[in-house]
């Protein structure tokens, strides 16, 4: 995972320092809400997302994405069986469901077009990104030496690949812009799991509010 | 031609291991109990218990080819006497722990229910959900060295879930049940934390 991180910066530093190395640069932070498009059940987190971009110049459209997501409180439910005849030999236990997520992506940006007041609408698009998301899960008020959770969800950590888009709106300012993102991302592009979990690989949707800096070389 | 040879023996080696090595168990464990198995309802054909503190599971088959399976347990109806009829689920256990010797101290395990002389397959339906009070149901064990003679005891079980499928076209039928049980012999073999999950082709099942 580590090296794999470590190959496409590399890649990357090693592309734009290619391409041009007086450019003007920007990097940008942001943070906001976020929506898992793939479960039914809520998986909503708080991310926060630092964009680099090497270059203004359009014509020389890359970036370098990190993203990470922290979990806000998201609750399922899990049913527990007892043989215990002394206790009733069903109960509907609330789960609660950790979710975090990071990304690193590299990728370029489609200028869209350019307001009178010089704000900018791009698309930034990360045809291959590496994420890495961990989940994990307590059940509440669980008795464990009486009961067994049927079915149950475990903790789990899984990387793979991935493809992000991201529509963004710059507002322009003289030295910083503010940003408004949208970003989305595909579920990890690997197989099913051994084990069935409730819960399948997150694909979020963030929306996001924050500054971009610009500086020169 | 030597090199093309050893070349191909070569080439076959590889092959035949990774056939034998491909798939593997199932068997997903339980953060909670040591050496069992998460309890579930999804055919995975895995049975984990205590005996005497000791994991026990289900054992595996590793055919030459074809992949790895939990081997199944056999259900049938026996004739115990002249008045009653017992339901038998059966199946051959080992401890499930890779580092523990081939003396294993037990063959196998059945659950035994009682049941009318006229139970049927909607009869064995009709158990779904169902925790049958304690000391109703019995256990017995065998022992490796003599499987045809057990020791029995007394059991508590639920059938959480039972189920009929039909499976593809509509011309295979299965029985799919999970649940929960525990039992003792005597003061000897305390039996805890049991579960189960099965998948077995209904043509499999004698009533």
């Amino acid at each position: 995972m580590k090296i794999k991180i470590f190959q496409i910066l590399t890649c990357f530093l090693f592309f734009t320092r290619a391409i041009n190395s007086n450019a003007q640069s920007s990097f940008s932070l942001s943070t906001g809400v976020s929506t898992d498009l793939n479960n039914t059940q809520s998986l909503n987190q708080m991310p926060v997302s630092l964009i680099w971009k090497p270059f203004k110049d359009k014509k020389k459209p890359l970036f370098l994405e990190l993203d990470y997501a922290f979990p806000l409180g998201s609750k399922s439910s899990g049913e527990a069986y007892t043989l215990n005849p002394a206790l009733p030999q069903k109960v509907i236990l609330t789960e609660k469901i950790s979710p975090y997520l990071f990304t690193v992506s590299a990728g370029f940006s489609i200028h869209l077009f350019t307001t009178k007041k010089n704000n900018i609408f791009y698309l930034n698009v990360a045809p291959v990104a590496v994420c890495y998301q961990t989940i994990n899960v307590s059940y509440k008020n669980y008795d464990k030496a009486n009961y067994e959770v049927m079915n149950p969800d475990v903790n789990s950590k899984e990387g793979g690949l991935v493809m992000s888009m991201a529509p963004v709106y710059y507002f322009h300012k003289e030295k910083q812009d503010m940003m408004l993102m949208l970003h989305l991302q595909t579920p990890l592009l690997k197989g099913k799991r051994d084990y069935l979990l409730s819960y399948k690989y997150m694909a979020p949707m963030q929306l996001t509010f924050g500054y971009n800096f610009y500086y020169h070389k | 031609m030597k090199r093309k040879l050893k070349n191909l023996s070569m080439l076959f080696c590889c092959l035949s291991l990774t056939i034998m090595s491909c798939g593997k168990r199932n068997y997903f464990p339980d953060p909670d109990d040591r050496g069992l198995s998460r309890l579930t309802s999804r055919g995975y054909n895995i049975i984990t218990m205590y005996i005497n503190n000791v994991p026990y599971i289900n054992l595996y088959r590793r055919p030459l080819f074809g992949g790895i399976s939990n081997t199944l347990p056999t259900i049938t109806t026996k004739i115990t006497n002249n008045d009653s009829v017992t339901l038998q689920i059966s199946w051959q256990i080992e401890i499930n722990d890779t580092s523990v010797s081939y003396n294993q101290p037990y063959h196998s395990i059945s659950l035994l229910i009682p049941v009318s002389k006229s139970f049927r397959a909607h009869d064995f339906l009709s158990m779904n959900g169902q925790r049958f009070s304690p000391g109703t149901n019995g256990i017995a064990i065998n022992y490796p060295d003599n499987y045809l003679d057990s020791l029995a005891g007394k059991s508590n079980l639920y059938f959480i879930d039972i189920k009929y499928n039909t499976l593809g076209d509509g011309s295979k039928h299965s029985y799919s049940f999970s649940g929960l049980f525990d039992g003792n012999i005597g003061d000897s073999i305390l039996i805890t934390k049991g579960r189960f999950d099965f998948e077995i082709d209904a043509d499999k099942i004698n009533f």
